[in-house]
């Protein structure tokens, strides 16, 4: 557990920071995308004896070798099988064996938050995935602080009292929902006097190390002066833990979805402490029929629901909930 | 100085020389060998960080430097920064490690085969594989060691001996 660190990553400090595990050619071809290109870029594709993807704001598109972005596969860069494994190996350290773990769930994380996920040759024991070996795809998710994205938000989570309400991020897949999470909880860590906010402490349990980019344990994204973080682990044991051992005011936790997890915050949210956490769903209503999470809602502890789309890229604001459906709106100026 | 002494100085400085390049040789002997356990007992601690700390290879080699010391030490410790600094891979961070050190070390390039042989596939597998690889290699390293070790007393007394012989020898054509 340690205590986060403040380290602000731009656009292309995004990319820098994964160029240098990419093959030559790749690296040249990104090398040459524009400022403008390179901000809305989302994710890098590596498929073996394929052709180098790249998807943002912009939809999925290739690569030419001299970095223009094309819809012709046959014109973008080829990526060659040695090249997904050179480029695995230099993400691992040169050290696989070390992350058997991370083979056996199929993505490993960067420092700086951005997330790995690989596809290849299943190796299968006892009928259950062992690893995977040959690996022949990877799909890099650029990880990225977008100070400011939760200025909408934030005054509608506030209880008035200088903290916030337990809130749940609801969104798809890449819709925005953790970068958003680690906007609230630097706000939150920090405090916004402006808002009568009070900077309080967080704990965050990071299971897949994306909310704060840890490398080694500490975190490379911005989380606040008073977080701290429990990466790599359980979410429920996590939680479990950070409210015996750190005493926080606040919890936040990715992506919740399993029984066990809303056992955990539920628990934490009955102890006193406000928690926060992301879901993926379109919608507070499709979230509200996972049977998992139904004892969240079935306590009531949920007391805001911030539902994000990709509508107008990642993290546009659909809308914001209290926990009976109600759209909350921020109040009218004085 | 009369003539005689001159010739006298003379030879003690040539008996001197080829006692001292004797002694030279025997200590590389030894040197040899020693930096073979070194290098053997490096392997083992890399195979323990491997096989039960699962530490990454950079630090596995940083700790297994620290343990074989010296030359050994040395080299193990250039090849960790090499992939850690330099992102090169254990191979060609081998390749360079050696080249540049070679000259200084006592084991020659036959020596430590088993251990470029291990570079070429260090880091690229599961845990237990990476394991019975290192273990290979510290195996054939001290065999390696064990075939040299009663050879390089020998020698060592031997490359001594021929040294003062032949530097007293030499003293006696110059006298």
């Amino acid at each position: 557990m340690t205590t986060a660190a403040v380290q602000p990553l731009d656009a292309c400090a995004a990319v820098r920071s994964v160029a240098r595990y990419l093959p030559d050619g790749v690296r040249a071809a990104l090398v040459n995308l524009s400022a403008e290109t390179l901000a809305r870029l989302e994710e890098i594709r590596l498929r073996a004896g394929g052709p180098l993807a790249v998807t943002g704001a912009m939809g999925e598109l290739f690569l030419t070798p001299r970095g223009l972005l094309t819809a012709d596969p046959e014109r973008a860069a080829p990526v060659g099988r040695e090249e997904v494994a050179a480029t695995l190996e230099r993400m691992a350290g040169f050290s696989l064996y070390a992350l058997e773990e991370e083979l056996r769930q199929g993505f490993l994380t960067l420092p700086g938050g951005h997330r790995v996920g690989f596809v290849g040759r299943a190796v299968v024991r006892e009928g259950r995935l062992s690893r995977l070996k040959w690996v022949s795809g990877l799909d890099i998710r650029l990880a990225r602080a977008r100070a400011g994205c939760a200025g909408e938000v934030l005054p509608l989570l506030l209880d008035g009292e200088g903290g916030v309400r337990s809130t749940v991020i609801v969104a798809p897949p890449r819709g925005g929902k953790t970068t958003l999470l680690r906007e609230i909880v630097r706000l939150v860590s920090q405090g916004v006097p402006s808002l009568g906010l009070v900077g309080q402490s967080v704990g965050v349990v990071d299971e897949r190390s994306e909310i704060g980019g840890a490398h080694e344990g500490v975190a490379t994204l911005p989380l606040g002066p008073r977080t701290d973080l429990l990466d790599a682990c359980p979410k429920a044991e996590g939680l479990f833990l950070l409210v015996r051992a750190m005493g926080p005011r606040v919890v936040a936790t990715d992506e919740i979805g399993r029984p066990e997890d809303a056992l955990a915050l539920l628990e934490a949210a009955t102890a006193g402490v406000r928690v926060l956490a992301t879901a993926h769903a379109r919608s507070r209503e499709e979230l509200w029929r996972r049977p998992a999470l139904a004892p969240l809602w079935a306590a009531g502890v949920v007391e805001r629901f911030v539902v994000l789309s990709r509508r107008r890229g990642p993290g546009t604001l659909e809308g914001v909930m209290d926990g009976e459906g109600r759209p909350v709106t921020a109040p009218a100026p004085a | 100085m009369s003539p005689f002494a001159l010739r006298l100085w003379g030879s003690v400085l040539v008996a001197a020389a080829g006692a001292g390049g004797g002694a030279e040789a025997a200590w590389r002997t030894r040197r040899r060998l020693a930096e073979l356990r070194a290098l053997e007992a490096g392997l083992r601690v890399l195979g323990s960080e491997v096989a039960f700390a699962v530490t990454p290879l950079p630090a596995a080699l940083a700790r297994a430097a620290r343990v074989a010391g010296g030359g050994a030490g040395d080299l193990l410790a250039a090849v960790g920064e090499g992939l850690e600094r330099r992102g090169l891979g254990p191979e060609t961070a081998w390749r360079e490690a050696w080249a540049a050190r070679r000259g200084r070390m006592a084991v020659r390039g036959e020596d430590v085969e088993a251990v470029e042989e291990l570079m070429a596939s260090l880091g690229r597998s599961h845990r237990e594989d990476q394991t019975a690889h290192v273990a290979r290699a510290a195996e054939r390293l001290a065999s390696v060691a064990a075939r040299l070790a009663p050879e390089a007393e020998r020698l060592a007394r031997v490359q001594g001996a021929l040294g003062l012989l032949g530097g007293l020898a030499a003293a006696i054509l110059v006298l």
